[in-house]
């Protein structure tokens, strides 16, 4: 900042002048006029005093160097206003007021001056400083974000040709990198050709909507995969500008998980309705016709027992279904006889078993120890076991139940010479819902999958496991384990 | 229980895997008189219709059953021309997902039955359109 010289200004202006410069002014032409006045009348009068032309010369003289005076001191005074004149001219020019200049001095001009400056320097420094700093950090951000999220975004011109996506964009399209994908066009990007509602995307893309959001199925089935694309008009100054942004998210799980429960609801609807539709016949039955022997009266009330207690389990499971997926499932546990959890359960099985006319041999140790456990739901994992290996064995077959112990666990393998499971089906037999259905002689079987997940889950929260091992239209074994001080 | 007139005697073949409802559909359609033969799937059904020498007059058939599907057998039949003075009834569990019209007047089928029904309501309507059939027949 340069100085400017220091103005002292004369006690006599602040007297006059005060604050104000057009005063100032006022002032010095009036007491320069005064003066002058004052000299002319003395020169005029003192000719008549004095014929020394030189005296009068000199009094005719003397206002110039009075004015020259005023004039100086003027030009001091104003010497402030007149570096503003000059900043302002300066500066007034194309948008640099940034480059005024505060001034040097006291009186009100140039405070006011150097005050306003410093207002306007100030409020723009913190604003440029706020704005580049402010910018950097939310674009910093705001890539930061984008490469976090788990979405796909890409932005295309209002052609639909791919200007510039991220990587998670490019790994849902199935491409390795983001470059690659530059410049060519969405519908191809997509892969539209592979999904099976090609048409109606195609139309949608083409329509004008502001925004769209639809649902891609690849291939046949939901397994092959499902995305979610939403398209937005890409945001401009004041209002759109020429282009759509697109974000993509995988909801093949999702999907996939939706139509598993829907497709249990219906199976266990069914399930349940055939024992109640049982219970109902029989009972009218009963109650209707005439002329039914008593022994045969017998036999109906037997039946409407067994059906009962088939509804019943069938609703147990499917409660324990329910508490399995909100994770609230609970053991009973008491002392409980494994053998006699066994045996009951082959006599649960036992019809299945006869229908079929299978061969089934029980080879337990009479060693089995006494255990802690829940007792039921034990009871029921093993008949979902015992159940499976008659289910799935063509007639004819064979069934082999083995239960031995040591002193550390309880081994029970379960072995049929049925259908069989294939090796990719294998290590997901024991997810909820999942059925081997490629195998038309698992989907012609009615199942709800659950059977082997909650199997495993009530042996898992006793401390043990169930496995499976198999061959393809060989048979499999399915062993369970429990370990003797069940404390888990 | 009404004892059927063998010259009158009105055949009714039932296949339904359900051991147990089988029976009780057996049990009441013979209260009602007819003669009963029963069938654990469809293609035993098919074969039982095929091969027996006695003429079937009416078949209730269960829907979901191994094998043979009774939509599948109920098709198969009604390509052959044998069986168009055969009655059908149909039963299913998922009654909610099937067009009922369209299936009955595509298929022939004088009705579908909802499960749980009671085998009462069956046996009326089997008769009901044996009657219909056959309005000159004496049942005793």
């Amino acid at each position: 900042m340069p100085k400017s010289q220091k103005v002292s200004l004369p006690r006599l202006t602040r007297i006059f002048g005060g604050a104000n410069l057009s005063r100032r002014i006022g002032w010095w032409v009036i007491v320069g006029s005064c003066l002058t006045a004052t000299i002319c009348v003395i020169g005029a009068s003192t000719s008549r005093w004095s014929p020394d032309s030189d005296f009068v010369a000199f009094l005719w003289l003397l206002p110039v160097p009075v004015w020259a005076w005023c004039g100086i001191s003027l030009m001091r005074n104003c010497r402030q206003s007149a570096m503003i004149e000059t900043e302002l001219q300066r500066a007034g020019k194309n948008d640099q007021w940034r480059s005024a200049r505060p001034l040097v001095g006291s009186d009100p001009i140039v405070s006011g001056w150097n005050a306003l400056l410093e207002q306007a320097m100030s409020r723009s420094e913190v604003a440029a400083a706020g704005s580049a700093s402010d910018a950097d950090s939310s674009i910093g951000n705001a890539a930061r974000a984008l490469r976090s999220l788990p979405f796909g975004f890409a932005v295309t011109d209002s052609a639909g040709v791919l200007q510039s996506c991220n990587l998670p964009f490019a790994v849902l399209v199935k491409e390795g990198n983001s470059e690659d994908l530059k410049s060519r066009d969405m519908g191809e990007v997509l892969r539209l050709a592979e999904c099976s509602n090609a048409d109606e995307v195609r139309e949608s893309l083409a329509s004008n909507s502001r925004t769209i959001s639809l649902q891609l199925n690849y291939g046949k089935s939901s397994r092959d995969g499902v995305l979610r694309l939403t398209r937005n008009r890409l945001a401009g100054r004041d209002g759109d500008s020429d282009g759509y942004v697109f974000a993509l998210q995988d909801i093949t799980q999702q999907v996939l998980a939706s139509e598993a429960r829907d497709s249990f609801l219906s199976t266990a609807s069914h399930e349940l309705r055939t024992p109640l539709s049982n219970l109902k016949a029989y009972a009218e039955a009963l109650a209707i016709e005439d002329g039914i022997d008593v022994e045969e009266q017998k036999k109906f009330c037997n039946i409407i027992n067994d059906e009962s207690t088939r509804l019943a389990r069938l609703v147990d499971e499917l409660l324990a279904v329910g508490q399995m997926e909100a994770g609230s499932l609970v053991m009973h546990r008491s002392e409980l006889d494994f053998s006699r959890v066994l045996n009951e359960a082959i006599e649960y099985v036992q019809p299945s078993i006869e229908k079929k006319e299978l061969q089934f041999t029980a080879n337990i140790s009479p060693k089995l120890p006494i255990m802690n456990g829940d007792k039921d739901k034990l009871q029921a994992a093993v008949v979902n076991l015992l159940g499976n290996a008659a289910k799935y064995t063509p007639n004819g077959g064979e069934i082999h139940l083995r239960a031995s112990a040591d002193d550390k666990q309880l081994q029970v393998d379960i072995q049929d010479t049925g259908i069989g499971i294939a090796e990719e089906d294998l290590e997901q037999v024991f997810n909820k819902f999942y059925r081997a259905e490629n195998d038309d002689r698992v989907s012609d079987e009615t199942g709800n999958g659950l059977g082997l997940a909650f199997a495993r889950e009530i042996v898992r929260r006793h401390g043990g496991d169930v496995t499976a091992e198999s061959e393809l239209n060989e048979g499999s074994v399915f062993t369970l384990t429990l370990p003797i001080s069940a404390d888990s | 229980m009404v004892r059927p007139n063998p010259m009158t005697e009105r055949r009714v073949l039932v296949a339904e895997d359900d051991p147990v409802f089988r029976r009780v559909i057996a049990f009441t359609l013979k209260q009602s008189g007819f003669t009963v033969e029963t069938a654990s799937d469809g293609a035993k059904a098919r074969e039982i219709l095929e091969t027996s020498d006695q003429r079937f007059e009416l078949l209730v058939t269960d829907h979901q059953m191994p094998r043979c599907s009774g939509l599948e057998l109920i098709e198969h039949l009604r390509k052959d021309t044998a069986f168009d003075n055969l009655s059908v009834v149909l039963c299913t569990g998922r009654g909610l997902e099937l067009d009922k019209n369209q299936l009955k007047s595509q298929f022939r089928i004088t009705e579908i039955m909802n499960k749980p029904f009671s085998p009462r309501v069956l046996a009326e309507i089997v008769k009901k359109q044996l009657d219909a059939e056959e309005p000159e027949s004496v049942t005793s």
